[in-house]
């Protein structure tokens, strides 16, 4: 069953002795639970063909839990990894890298080319030394697990491993504001094995990586009272709290019946269909806060970048031609409603009688003979209707008319201002002129030394051959 | 659909698609555009047959008056040359002189197809009007287009006009 809406699905793969395991659990608003899980032996899957119906099935149902995934993290245990612990140099500040530099080489049983190295700088608390935590995972173990998953179709967004994990589960949800001064293990069992952290404030001193397979002749709780004891050989000093969490109830129980340590079960995983581990809840929380490494090989990551800059592509191409289409579809529908109008007049006019296109025909001759009558005459009726309305004081300097334009304008001088709105009535009540608007009209001194007014207007002629 | 979806899961193919959709779109944007004015002509029409047919018998009347009444004069087009001559004759004949006759070259190569003439010519106002009255009353179909009447500065009785005269 695939529930939940892409943006909210992480996609969580492991390698567990010869399986592969994806579990797919549904993070949204705080809440977790699985949504699925699909495990496939690698072995087997190494014998079969590419076509094999098995083989084929868990591609597919994989691919379609991976369109819609958010995420998907690939964890990687600590019996693929290194882990160290050292005390930050006492060299000056400049050289402080180089000398965790050459440090880490000491540190690291292989060439560092062969591991891909991660190192956080642990302050401690006044009056303790601040650590270097060392983590290292070995690129042939990380390669061929990245490889067998590449055979199903998946690249992970990010590999995380869980040491890092349980270190941020540790600081940020154990003991997420208090710094408990005592010396902490926590142990968390997961899957038949079980990892072993231990803390002295947030600064995680070492870790240790238990399998029960390896384990049975001596039995889990013997191997756990070896690791401490030989932590305490190592270190001087004992842990007075251990806190248990994962699938854990009778080794808790067990724990717990022994006096020498105070055992405290903190997050018990449920047996429960839905609930997902406390470890997968870290590695979802983590990387959405981005607070832990990403152990993808180089190869990978140009690999997976080299997708998502594909897939954001494609999704441009596709928005384009989404946005076109739509366009095309628009315009499609309005030429389609234009043509449809246009037909519907055509019906119309086709449906009046021969009388009326006699009428028409009529009509255009009229409008014919009305036009032609009207720019034969309607220069002199201009002229004439001008010097109807003008005082026998007033004088035109020039008068302009445009017959396609249908406009007249004029210029002159009065001897009062009066008579120039006297005129401009008059020639608007006269019925031949609109709109006629006063332009300008200025004062100035006549050749006789009297005042006079220089003036002009434009205005609209009327015309009735277009309007019947 | 397969072979659809295979098709359109193809970046090259997609951003083809585009460019045609968008081409297309542009050119039946272009069509409307065109098509949008046959509508309004034909909109156009229909209302004047609607209107026609409200008031048929009103309508035929007043056209039939129109018809009967007056005539227009017969089509013949009027070559350039001919038409020089004929306006040098009605502008010296209404005492008028002439200062410019040329054809009016405004217009030409812009949808505008009819002829032109451009004159200048100075004389009193009275027989300006009547070189108009003259042209109104010659049966064809030349007509004054526009005209600019500038009287000098010494006030004078003199005007000078520039007259477009353009046929019908």
């Amino acid at each position: 069953m695939l529930i939940g809406k892409k943006g909210s699905i992480f996609g969580i793969s492991y390698f567990h002795g010869d399986e592969l395991h994806v579990v797919f659990i549904d993070h949204a608003h705080g809440q977790t639970r699985v949504i699925g899980k699909e495990t496939i032996s690698v072995r087997s899957s190494e014998n079969l063909s590419a076509a094999d119906h098995t083989l084929v099935e868990f591609r597919k149902r994989i691919l379609s839990y991976r369109a819609r995934i958010q995420s998907w993290v690939h964890l990687v245990f600590r019996n693929v990894s290194i882990v160290k612990v050292f005390p930050v140099p006492q060299v000056p500040e400049t050289e402080l890298d180089q000398a965790i530099t050459n440090r880490v080489h000491a540190e690291i049983p292989y060439l560092s080319e062969e591991v891909i190295l991660h190192q956080v700088l642990q302050e401690a608390q006044q009056g303790k030394e601040s650590q270097v935590l060392l983590f290292g995972v070995s690129k042939g173990v990380l390669g061929e697990q990245l490889k067998r998953l590449e055979a199903f179709g998946v690249i992970p967004d990010r590999v995380v491993l869980s040491t890092e994990a349980l270190g941020w589960l540790y600081r940020t949800k154990v003991f997420p504001e208090e710094n408990p001064k005592d010396l902490v293990l926590m142990v968390y069992f997961f899957n038949g094995h079980v990892e072993l952290l231990f803390f002295e404030d947030h600064v995680l001193l070492q870790s240790r990586w238990l399998s029960q397979e390896a384990n049975q002749g001596v039995g889990m709780q013997e191997s756990i009272r070896a690791t401490i004891a030989a932590f305490q050989r190592e270190w001087h000093r004992k842990p007075e709290q251990i806190y248990v969490a994962g699938l854990s109830s009778s080794n808790a129980e067990a724990m717990s019946s022994d006096p020498s340590y105070s055992v405290k079960v903190m997050m018990e995983d449920s047996n429960q269909e839905g609930h997902p581990p406390a470890l997968f809840n870290a590695v979802i929380e983590s990387i959405s806060s981005d607070e832990i490494f990403d152990y993808t090989l180089s190869s990978y990551k140009e690999v997976r970048d080299q997708k998502s800059r594909v897939v954001g592509r494609s999704k441009i191409a596709s928005s384009v031609f989404c946005l076109t289409a739509a366009l095309l579809l628009l315009a499609l529908v309005q030429v389609g409603i234009v043509f449809g109008q246009i037909s519907w007049f055509q019906f119309r006019t086709g449906t009046f009688s021969a009388d009326v296109k006699e009428i028409k025909k009529m009509h255009q001759e009229a409008v014919a003979i009305v036009d032609f009558y009207e720019k034969k005459a309607l220069p002199i009726e201009t002229v004439a209707s001008l010097r109807e309305a003008i005082s026998t004081e007033m004088l035109l300097r020039e008068v302009e008319y445009d017959f396609d334009k249908r406009t007249i304008s004029v210029r002159g001088i009065a001897p009062d201002q009066a008579l120039v709105d006297q005129f401009i009535a008059k020639l608007e009540q006269g019925g031949f002129y609109e709109k006629l608007k006063l332009e300008r009209i200025q004062a100035e001194q006549s050749d006789q030394a009297k005042t006079v007014f220089d003036f002009s207007f434009e205005g609209h002629i009327k015309v009735t051959s277009e309007s019947n | 659909m397969n072979q659809i979806k295979i098709f359109f899961s193809n970046q090259k193919n997609l951003w083809i698609s585009a460019g045609v959709c968008l081409a297309l779109a542009m050119l039946l944007i272009y069509c409307r555009d065109g098509l949008s004015k046959i509508l309004r002509d034909k909109e156009k029409e229909y209302q004047t047959d609607v209107a026609l047919s409200k008031e048929s018998k009103m309508r035929r009347q007043i056209y039939e008056t129109v018809l009967n009444t007056a005539k227009l004069p017969e089509r013949k087009q009027v070559s350039s040359n001919t038409w020089v001559q004929e306006t040098q004759v009605l502008v010296t004949g209404q005492k008028l002189s002439l200062q410019e006759l040329k054809p009016d070259e405004r217009g030409s190569g812009k949808g505008e197809s009819k002829p032109s003439l451009y004159l200048v010519v100075e004389g009193n106002m009275a027989d300006l009007l009547s070189f108009f009255y003259r042209i109104s009353e010659n049966q064809n179909f030349v007509y004054v287009k526009n005209f600019m009447v500038t009287r000098p500065s010494d006030n004078s009785d003199g005007v000078s006009a520039e007259v477009t005269l353009s046929q019908m």
